[in-house]
């Protein structure tokens, strides 16, 4: 096989989508349980990830609402950079209780930042940047798990809805919700976020 | 434990599970592997002791893509949502493969399979041909069309 640009497109292509693919022990019911059972029988965890994935569903609902996320943020005070206000802040929150609130900031001099985290059915970690009209937001979330996130402009117009990569103009000044959730049995993940 | 001929099912899912759902999930999403192997397996180690069945690998594979075929007709909506992962999120995208992969959820199931086959497993035309019981023809225009459509994701 070549090397040329599509060879290379289909392989990273590939890569990304075998990268959501469960492990083998992910599954909690072993093959020969089913067979004991007989017939065909849709393993257990198919249906615990389905009544997650509609709690989850209604736990995105829950925290979509800008206005408690926009009163909730702690900002920063000193750009560190000219090109990009820098207040990343960061909370993992379980509704209807909201988790606490931690602060990432983009290095001085820098326009992007990663992130590790964890999440897991029925929650959703949301990342709030502050950004101006006009620039641009690319967002990647790496992971092994079934884990896509939301972009929300700042007057809650989503701007990409369960993505894991994606890229978009900024309509406006002010702050971007960014929604990490998880439509399986939840895991970690790494998001990067860029601006420019 | 159960054994069917000279196979247990947990020595098939030891074995096969993990190359399977990696298959599985390029084919019909990660959601549906889990289930697609389970019964691929599963209807593996019931055929185990038919004497028809010789490449125990081939098999599973095959039946997996039996399998996606069949989800494929039944969830043909969720199975592309599934797969593309990634939506218009905006007018351009920052790197050729996000076309390739939303590309990649369009193409047939053997399409897709072939696919995998070649660029993930790096198996020769021949080879794929073996382990889907394709005639190496089909295989290769098969290939072909999907390279051609694959290549205008990236026009």
């Amino acid at each position: 096989m070549s090397n040329d640009p599509l060879d290379r497109a289909i392989r990273n292509a590939l890569r990304d989508i075998v990268a959501a693919a469960p492990g083998r022990d992910d599954v909690p019911v072993r093959p020969d349980h089913l067979r004991a059972e007989g017939g065909r029988h849709r393993p257990l965890v198919a249906v615990a990830a389905g009544l997650v994935a509609a709690a989850g569903i209604v736990a995105v609902v829950a925290v979509t609402t800008r206005s408690t996320i926009t009163t909730d943020i702690a900002r920063s005070s000193t750009p560190t950079t000219a090109a990009t206000t820098t207040t990343v802040a960061v909370t993992s929150t379980a509704a209807p209780t909201p988790g606490p609130l931690q602060r990432v900031e983009f290095r001085s001099g820098t326009s992007n930042a990663s992130v590790s985290g964890e999440v897991v059915p029925g929650m959703t970690d949301r990342y709030v940047l502050e950004a101006s009209a006009e620039q641009r937001m690319i967002v990647n979330v790496d992971t092994a798990s079934e884990i896509t996130f939301s972009i929300f402009a700042p007057d809650g117009t989503a701007l990409a809805e369960d993505e894991v990569l994606a890229a978009v103009d900024l309509p406006a000044d002010g702050d971007y919700v960014v929604e990490v959730t998880t439509t399986g049995a939840g895991g970690e993940y790494e998001i990067d976020f860029l601006i420019n | 434990m159960g054994f069917v001929g000279e196979v247990s099912i947990d020595d098939l899912w030891r074995t096969h599970a993990d190359e399977l759902l990696r298959f599985a999930t390029v084919l019909a999403g990660p959601h549906d592997a889990y289930d697609i192997v389970a019964d691929a397996v599963l209807g593996a180690a019931a055929a185990a002791s038919e004497p028809t069945v010789t490449n125990r690998r081939a098999y599973l594979f095959r039946a997996v893509a039996n399998r996606a075929y069949d989800e494929h007709r039944s969830r043909k909506r969720r199975w592309r949502r599934d797969l593309a992962a990634v939506g218009p999120a905006t007018t351009e995208q920052p790197d050729d493969h996000i076309d390739v992969r939303r590309a990649v959820a369009h193409l047939t199931v053997q399409q897709r399979a072939v696919v995998y086959l070649a660029y993930w497993e790096d198996l020769p035309e021949r080879a794929i041909a073996e382990l889907l019981e394709l005639s190496p023809g089909t295989v290769h225009r098969t290939l072909e069309r999907a390279r051609d459509t694959l290549r205008k994701a990236l026009r």
